[in-house]
């Protein structure tokens, strides 16, 4: 009895150890300043929003688990469009400290060209079509 | 994290844009998509409709510009069929991601947005 119960207990550890080192939880040790393990207020609003750590703090004890955190990010992987295994760069294209290509294109909202040689702050470019 | 939550987090210290670019898998492609049936536009106007229609369907808020008919915009980031990058406020790259469908991590993204943040 007391054997099943250890590799229970093994398993369980585990998984809770491969879940924090998967790549949904990236941004979770990045934001996790002190290593405990958990959230608090102030290490999510170093850039998240502030209003949503309440929404994510679901036992309402002051700190985002990582029980919490795994609800809130809803990993897209699983073969969805946006999810998929890493290769990372590579296959052409602008690399890492290369200026941005010269390119203006129209805005579906209002038409107007966005320069993206001239951006203010940092700008993800999300390229893709419907299929 | 999906895309939509990652701009929900970050649209107040990022810019986003969806850039849409050539259909990957239109109707009379060798593999056309099963989960909607769509035309190759041909025309700018055909592909911004798609773009809203895209945009509409999958609830996205990301503004989104449209590539030119001549895909400038897919050659110069050889993005075909999907791809994310971040630009730096130097306008610098500051990420490169790999070529979707494999190489498309919103994951991978969001560790190197949040470590552009975080340096600031």
């Amino acid at each position: 009895m007391n054997r099943i119960c250890l590799i229970a207990t093994l398993t369980t550890a585990i998984t809770i150890v491969a879940q924090e080192l998967s790549p949904a939880f990236t941004l979770f040790r990045l934001l996790d300043e002190d290593r405990n393990r958990t959230l608090s207020a102030a290490e999510w609003g170093r850039i998240l929003q502030p209003a949503d750590f309440t929404k994510v703090d679901a036992d309402k004890d002051g700190k985002v688990s990582p029980f919490e955190w795994r609800d809130f990010i809803r990993p897209s992987g699983g073969g969805g469009r946006l999810g998929g295994s890493s290769r990372p760069g590579g296959d052409g294209g602008p690399t890492v400290g290369q200026p941005a290509p010269a390119l203006k294109l129209k805005a579906l909202k209002n038409n107007q060209l966005v320069d993206l040689t001239q951006v203010r702050r940092p700008t993800v470019l999300v390229f893709g079509s419907y299929t | 994290m999906r895309l939509q939550a990652a701009y929900d987090q970050f649209r107040d210290r990022a810019d986003f844009y969806w850039i849409y670019i050539r259909e990957a898998h239109p109707i009379g492609s060798r593999r056309p998509a099963r989960h909607v049936r769509i035309e190759q536009p041909k025309t700018f106007d055909q592909r911004s409709a798609v773009a809203t229609q895209c945009s509409g369907d999958l609830k996205l808020d990301i503004p989104v510009l449209v590539d030119g008919m001549d895909d400038p915009a897919a050659r110069a980031y050889a993005a075909f069929p999907d791809r994310l990058y971040i630009l730096g406020p130097d306008s610098r790259v500051a990420f490169q991601g790999g070529r979707g469908p494999r190489g498309f991590s919103v994951e991978e993204m969001t560790k190197a947005l949040a470590e552009l943040l975080l340096r600031k």
